[in-house]
Formats: structure tokens, C-alpha cells, sequence
């Protein structure tokens, strides 16, 4: 496989017609480049005018909660937005419906792919009550400005959001022997500070101990969210000083004379900075770019990045993509996609998006893989291990054979003025694509060169109305 | 190392020592009933001490003043023993326990201290608490002791992807059991699924998953046809899990080549306002628990030679936590219902809860290392002589005396 074909496979979710040509044209070191300064890569304006009807990815979280979630009475003094007439199941949706987009439609596939990694790591799951209104203004204001900066900004971002605060229930820790501890009973909750060090920094493995993880639950009590007003639900970030424990704490050696509020930040960047954390990160982003078992000469070059350049996400991925592991011929095509990924190469190597949205995220649900929907907080892995079972092979051959002579023809529709704002804009995308000729016989001839000889000689012995049928199912296909 | 290298090495070591590859004493005689293994999994750490309620136990009352389930006289748990007694979302289990059908052994779990969901489910299912390097699943290694030659759906997972407990060399089928599962489509149309046969046969993981995926494909979608005719015209299968559980035991009972099955539920991590008698917790059980009833009557005449055993990676803190909730523990309660169960009983050694007793002064201890429960179910009711045992619980040696949690034939 060329390195042109390896690169575009590994920065984004899948070839679309004609990529392989232009990054052949500009190299795989200009593609690189390019993609590492997303902010000069504009989404179709088509796609840009139908996100921004999305109110999950728009409103802020006590606007979304008080519009559409659970709660007994409007606070005095406010009104409800009558343009508000989603259900509640439509804005739950709406995260998974951009993301799709996105990953099929946008040109800034890095950034899309690093905002994919960056909300599994520090997933939040749109299952668990107010979160599931959340996590499209989670990804908006925590994740996506952060994906290729700093990692303590991450880090930072994360934990000052009400998604997660909700999610991890730290909204809940409260020191018992505090003012509000005594009077409600209430006391500490070490979910998120567990997580925090298991999962989003120093890792199972990174040295520390349920000693610290008391420490650690212990500087986070009244760290919460509040209402923003009676009745608009937990939806602000909101440090308590009457929950939180004031006396002396110990983390990783590291003392914490009683400093209030300054605490969490404190530990936020001991964390960041941990050796244990570069490694574990530098390990997580060799896994997803070049091996499910990384070579550990790269985990080592890339923990190293991460400690001199303070976390820096661009950085560290500059130094991956220039490796010799990344380059190493023995790794390209060998990762196998997750279902997401799946779905989006294949709609962008037919250039088209899904006939209707819904049930493309239905597939998604069957697959294992229902967006946002990751219960556990550890988000969905990129490992083979994990997505690639007969069953899960059963589904996408039976999904590739929905193309091509086994799908029914449908004509272009015009724009139709009576549809939703929401079909209208997605009719105009649909009519941005390039007409297609018969299904597929531009993108097989584009693609032949991508095949193994095996698969050739599959296709080639296949009828001529079957072979798309077959790429989509073929190794190089379900492997990037 | 990769899993399928790390069968490899292993299974080329012991062909190159000259080893024998003991299998167990004997396949069942022909036209005798097999004996089957359902395991379920619940992911995220069940509280246990409200599962099987050790209510005579003063710290247990004090350690739990909103969570804690009353005693049966003030019609809190539903007595078991006089010692222990059964969260009332459970109801629906008591006549199984009436009739001896359905056992708990108390304070059983992990050796291995990890307080994350993670790598806690990752070592119940490989079976080798503490050590990561094996990584392929304990039922897929016990597939092969089992008498039987391999065959397409000798262990039979419900879901999509394959968890690591099933994981490793040794086919298994994967089926959603959804209404949609026995639906024909494209791929059943003569011919379509075979010409995709040519794509893999250079890619050995890809190989292997098509062929395990098309002939589990056919089997099971010919056996809940033959199922779906036999089935009563009026009966409605249940949604959710307990739909799932139905369809589960009618296939295993339409199946004799179906050994092992495997499913999980998760949803148990209640960090926050679990409730007592009612609640998140009681509605997640009432649930459960009404799966598992429909496992049994799924099953029908197979019940009498299926054991179903529930495990969960770790239990929860002994006290409740500052939100009317538990955190992460240690000791857990596992379950085994089924007609071989030697039920009616609450087994193993029980620690207390005082303070003293507690495991780093907050979880109930473990005194039984769930793999002496596994090993006693595959010896006692699989039939497994104890050298079999080795291989599937690598470095755990569970003595000459298991409890003896099946009744003897």
C-alpha cells in the first residue's frame, strides 16, 4: 500500500472519490500538513446551515435542559422559546446525526477523527438522564476547540463541564464533615476521581493507589454543578465551598494544604503533567495511528513529545506521523474499523450521505456502537479485538450487498419548500454530490489500486454488477 | 502479545513437549440429555450485599441507615436461610429456591484487589486475575476440553461483539436473538454469501470470522425456524433482556449441539440513589429477575441439565456512600440457578461486616475466589477431570475439596 493511500486511511474516516488523486498531487507530507491546521478547512456551507439548526449543538445546558428535560416549573420570570418544538428524543439525537455528517462531509477528517478519539476518552454517555440533552455542547465547548491543543486544556475543559460532572456523579461529592455533609447526610463519591486517574490520565497501570483516589475524591468535594435557576436543573458548573473537605490532602506525595476551589485546578495539572499521563496518552494515540499492540520504541518517542512540549496534541502527532513506526509497511492496513468508522467510509467512498439519517443510527445501535450511547466510561476502543467477530462480519457483508443491483433506484428529488428545514438541507447536500454513474464504476476503477491481488482476482472473477458489493466487504476495505 | 500468536505458542509448546491433550472422562452416551453452562455476566459491579442480604448482621444495618433492606419480619428481604434473605425484587427466584434449584455463594470474587470495571471484568473473564498477558476468555479454553469435536455453535454468545471470555482460537456463534434474527435477507439468497468466501483467505482473522459467522449464520437461522413453528401460535415473547433470556433457552433446547452460552447485562454501577426495597436497584433486579425466569421456561426439559451461573466483577463498599449510593468493593455474591444445582443454600465462608473484618477496612472480604466456583461447576456438572482444569484457569490450583454446589447424578 502507498503511503499516500496509508495516510489518507489513517488521518481520516475513508477515501472519497478523486482524494487519492489530489493527495498525490499535494504528498502525504502537504496532506499532513494541511490537516494539522484545521481552521482553514470550512465545512460545506450546506452542512454548516443544517448544524446550525441543531439546537443540541447550539443552545447552552440550562437552555437545553429547561426546554426539553424533566422539571417541575419554569423559574419565575422565564419564558420558553416557542421555535422549541423538538421532542426530546429529536434532540437527543441530533449530536449523533452531525457526527455522522461530519465524518462523511467535512474536509478537517484529523480533526474530526481527534474529536471522535478525544470524546472517548473522556466519554460521557448520553443514557444517563440530563447528559443525554448534554453531550452535543460537551463535544461543542470541551472537546472539539481542544482536539489538536493542549491536553490539560482537555482536561481542564472536561471537568468544568456539567456533562461530565453529572455523568461521573462529582456533582454529588460532598465532604461529610462539611456544613452541607452534616445537614444532608450526604458524603464522598469517588467515581469521577477514580476515573480521572484510571481512565483520563495516569492510567490502570500508572502507579497510584485507592489512597489516592480518596485523596484525589476528597480535593474534588463541592466541586459541582448547580441550578442556574429553580426549576432549569443541575446546569452550571458551580464550585460549593460548604461541601467541600477543608482539611490537608496527599496526592501522589503531593501535599494540599486547604486552598478551596484552587484545589481541583492544582491537581488537574499534577495530572497533566505525570509522567505516567504521557505515557498513557502517547500509548492510546500510537494504538489508534499505527497499532492495536503499538511498538513501544513510538509510545516512548511520543510520551516524549508529550513532556516537552507540555502535552502539546499537534505536536505529538507531528512526531507520530514523521515516525518510522507510522511508516513502517508492516502496520499500514492492518487496523480494523470500528462500526463508525465503517459507516462513514463507506458513504464517503460512494460520495453519498444516508438516505435518512434515523436509520443509519439504528445500524450504528445494531452494531454494538450507538453514538454517544457508550455506557461505561472508558468510551468505545479502536482495537480489532473488540469489534471484529463473526457476527459483526456477517453484518457488514450483509450491508455491503445493499448497493448495486440490490438497491432500488431512486430518483433525484428537488428540493421540496413543504419538507422539515432539516430535509431541505440535507436534499441540497445530497445535490452537491456528483451525479454517479452506474453504481459505483468510477469509484471501483479508482480503487483498483488499493485492492490486493487476491481481492482483484475475487472481484474480477465476480459478475460486473457484484464487485462494489465485494470491495466494500474486502479486507482493505474493513481494515484501514 | 497478540492473542491468536499467544494460542499458537502455547499450542505449539505443547505439541513439541509431546503433551496430551486430556479431554474430559466422556462424551454423554447417545440419546443421553447434554448438560449445559450459561454464564452471565453483570457488568459494573452488582451490590451483592443487597442482592443476598446478610440481614442478621448489626454493621450491615448501621453500615447502610438509607439503602439497607429490613430484616423479613419487618418485610424487608425474603428470608433464605435465617441468616441471609433475597432483595424482594426477586420474588419471581423463590420457587426455584423452594425447590432447591438456585444457590448463592456468598463473599466470592476476585483475588486480585483492582477496583476498576475494566481490568476486574478483563480478569473474570480471562480467568487469570492479575496477569494481562492471557487474553483470550476461560469458556473459549474450556471449549475445548469439553468431549465434543468443535462444531459451529457449540458456544452460543447473545450480542455483537464477542467478549473476551469467549475470546480465542476455538469458534463461537454470535446471535443477537432480536425479532429480526430469523428474518431471511439478501445474504440468505442462494449464492451471495459464498462469493464473498474468496475475499478472506488471506487475512487469517477474517478468514476464521466468515467462516464461524456463515455456518452459525445458517445453523441458527434454521434452528429458530424449526423453533419459531414449533413455538404456541398466541405466546408473545417479552421485550427487552427477558426476550432475549426466552429465546436463548428455546434455542439452547432446540440444540443439542449448543454447550455453553454466555450473556451479560449491565447497569449496576449505582453510585448514586440506589434505593432499598424499591428503586434503581430493585427495578434493575425486578428485571433481572424476570429474566432469568424466562431463561428457565425457555429452556424447558433442558433445565434439568443446564446450570445458569451469575458473576460480576466486584462488589460494592460495604457501607453506603455519601449519596445514598455504594462504590466500587470487593467480595460479591455469585448465583447458580438450574436443575443440578444442589440449591437451597447459601454457600461459602462468610467474613462479617464489622469493621475488623472488611477488606482495607470497607468491602465485604472474598473467601471464595470465584474460579472454585467455576471449577466445581465444570467438574461436578460438566464432568471435567481436575487436570482439565489447568489450562483454564492457568497458575490457580482450587484444592481437593470443592463444594460440592451440584447435586451428585
Amino acid at each position: 500500500m502507498s503511503i499516500v493511500l496509508h495516510t489518507i486511511n489513517r488521518l481520516t474516516f475513508g477515501l472519497t472519490p478523486g482524494e487519492l488523486k489530489r493527495v498525490e498531487r499535494i504528498g502525504a507530507r502537504g496532506f499532513i500538513a494541511e490537516q494539522l491546521q484545521p481552521a482553514k478547512l470550512a465545512e460545506p456551507t450546506e452542512l454548516q446551515q443544517l448544524l446550525r439548526g441543531y439546537k443540541a449543538l447550539n443552545w447552552d445546558p440550562p437552555a437545553l435542559f429547561l426546554h426539553f428535560g424533566k422539571h417541575k416549573e419554569l423559574p419565575p420570570g422565564v419564558t420558553l422559546d416557542p421555535g422549541a418544538t423538538e421532542k426530546p428524543g429529536e434532540i437527543r439525537a441530533q449530536p449523533a446525526k452531525a457526527k455522522l455528517l461530519r465524518a462523511i462531509l467535512s474536509p478537517a477528517q484529523l480533526q474530526e477523527v481527534m474529536v471522535d478519539f478525544w470524546y472517548n476518552h473522556f466519554n460521557v454517555s448520553n443514557a444517563k438522564g440530563p447528559t443525554g440533552f448534554w453531550v452535543g455542547c460537551y463535544e461543542r465547548d470541551a472537546i472539539r476547540p481542544h482536539a489538536l491543543g493542549k491536553f490539560r486544556n482537555l482536561l481542564v475543559a472536561t471537568a468544568h463541564h456539567p456533562a461530565m460532572l453529572h455523568y461521573l456523579d462529582n456533582a454529588r461529592n460532598t465532604a461529610p464533615e462539611s456544613p452541607a455533609g452534616r445537614k444532608s447526610k450526604q458524603g464522598l463519591n469517588e467515581n469521577y476521581a477514580r476515573e480521572l486517574l484510571e481512565l483520563h490520565t495516569l492510567g490502570v497501570d500508572g502507579g497510584y493507589t485507592q489512597g489516592d483516589v480518596r485523596e484525589l475524591a476528597r480535593i474534588l468535594t463541592g466541586w459541582g454543578v448547580r441550578p442556574a435557576g429553580p426549576g432549569t436543573g443541575p446546569s452550571t458548573f458551580f464550585f460549593a465551598p460548604g461541601r467541600h473537605d477543608d482539611r490537608e490532602k496527599i496526592l501522589l506525595g503531593v501535599k494540599y494544604p486547604p486552598g478551596g476551589e484552587s484545589e481541583v485546578p492544582r491537581a488537574l495539572t499534577q495530572l497533566a503533567e505525570h509522567p505516567a499521563t504521557a505515557k498513557h496518552i502517547g500509548f492510546k494515540l500510537a494504538q489508534r495511528f499505527v497499532a492495536d499492540q503499538p511498538p513501544a520504541s513510538l509510545v516512548d518517542k511520543l510520551s516524549q513529545r508529550y513532556r516537552e512540549t507540555d502535552g502539546d496534541i499537534r505536536q505529538i502527532l507531528t512526531r507520530l506521523f514523521e515516525s518510522p513506526e507510522f511508516l513502517d509497511e508492516k502496520y499500514r492496513g492492518k487496523k480494523f474499523k470500528t462500526p463508525f468508522h465503517y459507516l462513514a467510509s463507506y458513504h464517503r467512498l460512494l460520495g453519498q450521505i444516508p438516505d435518512n439519517l434515523a436509520p443509519a443510527l439504528v445500524t450504528l445501535q445494531r452494531w454494538g456502537m450507538p453514538l454517544y450511547g457508550c455506557a461505561t466510561p472508558n468510551g468505545y476502543s479502536y482495537d480489532e479485538d473488540d469489534w471484529l467477530s463473526p457476527a459483526a462480519l456477517m453484518q457488514r457483508i450483509q450491508f455491503s450487498v445493499r448497493v448495486g443491483q440490490f438497491q432500488r433506484a431512486k430518483p433525484r428529488s428537488p428540493v421540496d419548500s413543504e419538507a422539515t428545514p432539516e430535509q431541505q438541507a440535507l436534499d441540497r447536500i445530497r445535490r452537491q454530490a456528483p451525479p454517479s454513474g452506474p453504481p459505483g464504476e468510477q469509484v471501483l476503477a479508482d480503487l483498483r489500486p488499493l485492492l490486493s491481488r487476491r481481492s482483484l482476482t475475487a472481484l474480477d472473477a465476480a459478475p460486473a454488477s457484484f464487485r462494489l458489493n465485494l470491495l466494500l466487504a474486502s479486507p482493505e476495505f474493513l481494515r484501514y | 502479545m497478540k492473542r491468536r500468536q499467544f494460542i499458537q505458542s502455547a499450542l505449539s509448546a505443547s505439541l513439541l513437549a509431546g503433551l496430551p491433550v486430556t479431554l474430559a472422562r466422556s462424551a454423554p452416551a447417545p440419546g443421553q440429555p447434554p448438560v449445559r453452562l450459561i454464564v452471565l455476566l453483570l457488568r459494573g459491579g452488582i451490590d451483592g450485599l443487597n442482592v443476598v442480604v446478610p440481614y442478621t448482621e448489626a454493621d450491615y444495618h448501621a453500615g447502610r441507615p438509607t439503602i439497607g433492606l429490613a430484616s423479613p419480619a419487618d418485610r424487608g428481604v425474603l428470608d433464605l436461610d435465617g441468616r441471609f434473605g433475597l432483595h424482594p425484587a426477586l420474588s419471581g427466584l423463590m420457587p426455584l429456591w423452594q425447590k432447591k434449584q438456585l444457590a448463592f455463594v456468598h463473599a466470592c470474587g476476585s483475588p486480585d484487589p483492582t477496583r476498576s470495571h475494566f481490568d476486574a471484568q478483563d480478569y473474570m473473564e480471562s480467568g487469570a486475575p492479575g496477569n494481562k498477558s492471557v487474553t483470550d476468555g476461560w469458556m473459549n479454553r474450556l471449549m475445548g476440553r469439553l468431549p465434543e469435536p468443535d462444531n459451529p455453535i457449540k458456544a452460543v454468545n447473545v450480542g455483537v461483539t464477542l467478549p473476551r471470555i469467549l475470546q480465542g482460537a476455538r469458534p463461537v456463534a454470535t446471535v443477537g436473538l432480536t425479532p429480526a434474527s430469523a428474518k431471511p435477507t439478501t445474504i440468505d439468497l442462494p449464492g451471495v454469501l459464498e462469493s464473498f468466501a474468496g475475499l478472506y483467505a488471506e487475512d487469517a482473522a477474517l478468514k476464521k470470522a466468515y467462516d464461524e459467522g456463515v455456518s452459525s449464520h445458517r445453523r441458527i437461522k434454521a434452528d429458530l425456524d424449526q423453533e419459531m413453528l414449533a413455538a404456541d401460535k398466541d405466546a408473545v415473547a417479552p421485550a427487552g433482556f427477558a426476550g432475549q433470556a426466552h429465546e436463548l433457552g428455546r434455542l439452547i433446547d432446540t440444540d443439542s449441539q449448543i454447550r455453553l452460552a454466555f450473556l451479560s447485562v449491565g447497569g449496576w454501577d449505582t453510585h448514586v440513589s440506589q434505593g432499598a426495597g424499591t428503586g434503581q436497584l430493585a427495578n434493575k433486579l425486578t428485571a433481572l429477575g424476570n429474566g432469568l425466569v424466562q431463561l428457565t421456561e425457555g429452556l424447558k426439559a433442558s433445565h434439568a441439565h443446564t446450570v445458569i451461573l451469575l458473576l460480576s466483577e466486584f462488589g460494592r463498599t460495604a457501607r453506603e456512600n455519601g449519596n445514598g449510593g455504594t462504590d466500587h468493593g470487593h467480595g460479591n455474591v455469585a448465583w447458580l440457578l438450574g436443575g443440578p444445582v444442589n440449591g437451597g443454600r447459601v454457600w461459602g465462608q462468610w467474613p462479617g461486616l464489622a469493621p475488623g473484618q472488611l477488606h482495607e477496612g470497607r468491602d465485604l472480604a472474598v473467601t471464595t475466589d470465584f474460579r472454585t466456583v467455576v471449577s466445581a461447576v465444570l467438574q461436578q456438572h460438566l464432568g471435567l477431570p481436575p487436570a482439565t482444569l489447568k489450562p483454564i484457569f492457568p497458575g490457580f490450583d482450587p484444592g481437593s475439596s470443592l463444594p460440592r454446589l451440584i447435586r451428585p447424578a
